[in-house]
């Protein structure tokens, strides 16, 4: 296994005339990550926001508090029939107590947290068959980029899954999360870079999963969730 | 189908002879160049933003010894293993092996450039385990038998009644040609291999060596999947595709999404750093990196090509490439297509077995002009065709035409004396279109038609004239 390791990089030495290890030195530090001044408060970094996010097919929206977010929640389930509800252990979710809420209001409705022990195999196997079932999902978000329409997940937040398998997903965010561009989003993650806590995944969802394979026919839903809606509660304070 | 780069004339004009085919690439280049065009228009610091990732790429790969060493440690702390493949057969055997100490019969797979260039999904039928495209584009064409014919949309080349009647076939369903209807099939079909599979393939877009984190850019989901859902997960990348820091990718995430849909981010982008993390949800226990070779350090060992190793696979060479345009990706009979296929193909497999594709461009520049990465692809292909014509024995005829017409650029009265001759020669041999008989080339090409005086004297009697522009 070292064998191929010291062939490999032996030939790529040679290839840069390099007389052996250590020789090549990496130039420069960080790159300067620019951004341009932010002129926008909350209120307009998602205006904008929705704009992107609905040009690619996302269903954004703002509610004034989590009373508006729940019965939004009950009009969008009784509007597409779903009865299978499952709610990540983010914490957007756990302070507003969304799983509790909602299984109280919609007694009909099968509504399903992610938790137990996680280090368990056979509840996590357990856990993706249920969420392959579930018509809606529930989670946070980390961050919202402005100039994509994009929501940003990690998976110390909620599990990778939950906002992949169910039909629909839903992020819930707060207006401090939102952010003009992914370069602003690396800035704010530098400080977590350089105390050595990046989540084992970071995920960008930008509007709900397509494909154009067939004929470049644009369809919705290819493995991934049909819908994908982002609310952010307490309007744009 | 096997093809080989070798028959790029026959395929060519297979591909260029079939109406339906011609007009599907046509239209589908088109297309993407439009949505490309307008999502650029809106960054007016574009070019800015090419020369930086230019740079960065350039400053990875003349120090790739340094930055792998630095992405593998960084992998190593995050709790994954890496192994490096010198070529593509030691790449596959790392991948059987594993699939042997999992005991895994089926593995799941996304789209991945560098596995496709090893074959890996034979290599692994030839160890017993089944490969399982999970991309609805290589999905289809695993099912046919066929290949890629272009990197960002594999099955470009079939119809939806192609698709419709492979279906009905592979699985008895009834026949449908709703791409809609397809694809909730595939679906479907493909959550079940996702939900019992051990083992995860993935490709690598960039890997950052700073975090050792892997980023993955797509718009089904299907990479997500497999990354997320099996209990191991392998990416495998090309060497050149480590980027120096975790820091770099807002700059290359823009440019790749715009440069190869037009979109300003795809639906998904995966970075992930290591296995599963103590609390979480799902993630693999076990992450592996595959590191391969294959021809990329002979590559980096000529510097005048070197530059096609900052390639960030967005295809948009291939949609502004005229001639890609017309032949289609089958022509070029390798993975890689188009203007960037044209140069690696020759580096990765010889020039004896791929001397052609070097010819496969009017060098008129537009695939250099495109490139996010700024890579003069079309210097490229002339050294490549230098090198060719060194390495081989010219014919005599072209050797001769070639010093004559070397002789009479560099002498302007010989020039005058040539152009009269051919006018000469043109008009008492009263065949203007088709002059002299080269075979191979005069069939199907008719001489321009020549002026009754040259520019020099048209120029010379009307300056005196007074009637110049
Ligand atoms: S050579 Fe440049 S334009 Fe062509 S696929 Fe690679 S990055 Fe894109």
């Amino acid at each position: 296994m070292s064998d191929s390791r010291e062939a490999v990089l032996g030939r790529i030495r040679r290839a840069l005339l390099r007389p052996g290890p250590g020789h090549g030195r990496a130039h420069g530090g960080p790159n300067r990550v620019q951004s341009p001044p932010d002129r926008k408060g909350a209120t307009g970094l998602f205006d904008q926001f929705q704009e992107q996010s609905a040009r690619v097919g996302g269903e954004p929206r703002i509610c004034t508090d989590v009373e508006e977010v729940l019965e939004c929640l009950q009009d969008l389930v009784a509007d597409a029939g779903y009865r299978r509800v499952a709610v990540s252990n983010h914490e957007i979710c756990r302070r507003h107590g969304v799983a509790q809420r909602l299984s109280e209001l919609l007694p009909e409705v099968s509504v399903w947290r992610e938790e137990g022990d996680a280090e368990i195999r056979g509840s996590r196997t357990q856990n993706s068959r249920q969420l392959a079932q579930a018509d809606l999902s529930i989670t946070g978000a980390d961050f919202l980029i402005a100039e994509s329409g994009t929501v940003l997940i990690a998976s110390s937040g909620a599990s990778r899954q939950i906002s992949l398998l169910p039909t629909a997903h839903l992020a819930l965010a707060t207006p401090d999360q939102v952010y003009p561009d992914l370069a602003a989003v690396f800035q704010q993650l530098g400080t977590t870079l350089e105390e050595g806590r990046l989540p084992a995944a970071l995920t960008m969802i930008t509007g709900p999963s397509r494909t154009a394979d067939i004929e470049k026919v644009l369809i919705k839903g290819a493995h991934g969730p049909v819908r994908q809606l982002t609310w952010l509660i307490g309007g744009a304070g | 189908m096997n093809r080989t780069p070798s028959q790029f004339k026959i395929l060519a004009s297979e591909n260029v002879a079939d109406p339906r085919l011609r007009r599907t690439f046509q239209s589908a280049t088109g297309h993407a160049l439009g949505q490309r065009a307008r999502s650029v228009q809106l960054v007016p610091e574009w070019e800015d933003l090419r020369e930086r990732a230019h740079r960065i790429k350039e400053e990875a790969v003349e120090h790739l010894d340094v930055y792998l060493e630095k992405l593998e440690a960084s992998v190593i702390r995050r709790g994954g293993r890496v192994f490096w493949a010198r070529d593509a057969g030691e790449a596959s055997s790392y991948v059987v092996d594993l699939c042997r100490r999992l005991q895994a019969s089926t593995v799941v797979k996304s789209k991945s450039m560098a596995a496709e260039e090893i074959g890996l999904t034979d290599a692994l039928e030839a160890a017993g385990v089944e490969p399982v495209e999970t991309d609805l584009g290589e999905f289809i064409i695993q099912l046919a038998g066929e290949t890629p014919s272009h990197i960002i949309a594999p099955a470009l080349h079939m119809t939806r009644q192609q698709i419709g009647k492979l279906f009905q076939e592979k699985f008895g369903i009834p026949y449908t040609d709703i791409p809609a209807e397809l694809c909730a099939f595939a679906r479907q079909r493909l959550r079940r291999q996702f939900l019992s599979a051990r083992l995860g393939i993935s490709g690598v877009n960039f890997a950052a060596a700073d975090t050792g984190t892997i980023v993955i850019v797509e718009n089904e989901g299907n990479a997500r999947l497999c990354t997320s859902l099996p209990r191991v997960h392998l990416a495998i990348m090309g060497l050149e595709k480590v980027i120096p820091r975790f820091s770099d990718l807002p700059l290359f995430l823009r440019l790749l999404a715009r440069s190869s849909t037009g979109q300003r981010q795809p639906s998904y982008v995966s970075m992930i750093s290591g296995p599963r993390r103590e609390g979480e949800w799902d993630g693999p226990e076990e992450f592996h990196l595959v590191l391969l070779d294959n021809g990329r350090s002979d590559i980096l060992s000529d510097p005048r090509v070197r530059r096609s190793l900052y390639c960030i696979r967005c295809g948009a060479c291939l949609n502004t490439c005229p001639v890609y345009q017309r032949v289609g990706g089958h022509s070029y009979g390798s993975v890689y297509s188009g203007p960037i296929g044209s140069v690696l193909t020759p580096l990765f497999q010889g020039l004896e077995v791929a001397g052609d594709l070097p010819y496969v461009s009017s060098l008129c520049g537009s695939c250099s002009n495109i490139c996010p990465v700024k890579i003069d692809l079309h210097h490229q292909l002339l050294w490549l065709r230098e090198k060719l014509v060194s390495s081989r024995a010219t014919p005599w005829p072209e050797r001769l035409a070639m010093s004559l017409f070397a002789a009479g650029m560099k002498d302007p009265s010989l020039y005058r004396m040539g152009s009269a001759l051919l006018r000469l020669l043109l008009k008492v041999s009263g065949k203007s279109n088709r002059p002299f008989a080269v075979p191979g080339w005069s069939p199907t090409r008719d001489f321009p038609a020549l002026a009754e005086t040259s520019f020099k004297q048209w120029w010379e009697a009307n300056r005196q004239q007074g009637e110049g522009p």
